[in-house]
Formats: structure tokens, sequence, C-alpha cells
């Protein structure tokens, strides 16, 4: 698993879980919130090490 | 995900309003408007409100995420993922909601946004939801007597 992605189980949950149509709408929007933490979480370290 | 299929909604017809198996042609005046009688399963819920009023305010930035952030700002609480796509589709099959797909940005992975706007028939659910609820309020005093306070 890469430090910037998502798991990958997480993506095939995703994906037997919703339908076709609903799958890739639903995913990228959890890949937006995703990346969103990843960045804030990176700042936020980035602000306690300084 | 999908929501089972409902029946259209039939909101803001002023000529015939079914509610249930009746059909209901006699309308009371509230104020400038005239409120038929509403059936439990057409109305609007408050979430199913909540919902339509935040695709309303996002206007052209109203696709799922914005909608799920909108709806936690104005309720006060964590809302769920699956709660808010079930309630867009349902909304969408029953005719309230109209969506767009479009090619996604490189931020999701090109993956595609589906973006709501309201259908004309939900303009019609909520400015119904809002007379029904404005009537009934009126003539309410509300100053409850608390015993166990």
């Amino acid at each position: 698993m890469n430090a910037m992605e998502p798991p990958r189980w997480a993506e095939r949950l995703l994906r037997v879980s919703l339908s076709l149509r609903d799958y890739e709408v639903v995913s990228g929007d959890l890949l937006e919130d995703f990346n969103e933490a990843v960045v804030a979480g990176v700042l936020r370290q980035s602000t306690f090490v300084k | 995900m999908r929501a089972r299929r409902l029946a259209p909604a039939r909101v803001g017809r002023p000529e015939h309003y079914y509610s249930g198996s009746e059909c209901c042609e006699e309308g009371i005046e509230v104020g400038r408007a005239k409120v038929y009688n509403v059936g439990m399963a057409e109305s609007l819920g408050t979430f199913e409100q909540a919902v339509l009023l935040s695709v309303h305010r996002l206007s052209e930035r109203a696709y799922g995420r914005p909608v799920i952030k909108d709806l936690e700002l104005r309720l006060g609480r964590r809302v769920s993922a699956g709660a808010a796509y079930a309630t867009l589709n349902r909304l969408e099959e029953r005719g309230l909601l109209i969506s767009r797909l479009e090619p996604g940005a490189p931020e999701r992975g090109g993956r595609a946004r589906r973006f709501y706007r309201l259908a004309s028939s939900g303009i019609d659910a909520l400015d119904e939801s809002r007379v029904l609820t404005a009537a009934l309020w009126r003539g309410v005093k509300w100053r409850p007597k608390r015993r166990f306070a």
C-alpha cells in the first residue's frame, strides 16, 4: 500500500458493495476525502515537528 | 446503494391531488397558497428536505462530497455517506433531482463526478413542505410550560 493511496481492500470492498453506476462516483468522492485527510495529516505533522 | 423504486412524487398539482387512494380536489387556503391533502408517503422527510436544500444552495457545485459537508454544517452532526448517497439516489428516482456525470479531476483519480440539480417537481416539493410547515405552526403560541425542567 502506498502511503498516499487508499488501501486496496477498501477499493475492493466498494467495488463489490456498490452498483457500477455508483462505484466510480462514490469512490472518487472518497478519494478526494482521503487526499484531503492525508494533506491535513502531513501539515499537522510538520507543524508538530516545528 | 440503489433505493427501491418509488412512485413519482405528485407535488404542486393545483388541479387534482392524489393522496393514497383518494383524489383530493379540495385544498385549504393557507395565506396565499393552497395546501392539498398530502399523504405521509408522498411528503418529504426532514433529511430529504435538507438534501434538496443543500443541492439548491450549492448550485453548480452540488455533487456528493460538498452535499455531505453542507449537510453536516447545517444539521450540526456527522452525516454518513451511505445515507446521503441513498437519499440522493432516491430523490432522483422520485424525479425531484436531476443528475449529470462530468469527467473527474486528477485529485480524484480521474473518476467521474455526479452533479445534481433540482427538478421542477423538486422545487414544488420544497415549496409545498415549506407551506405545510408554516400551516402546522400557524396559530401556535410556542410558550410551553415545562413541568419537569
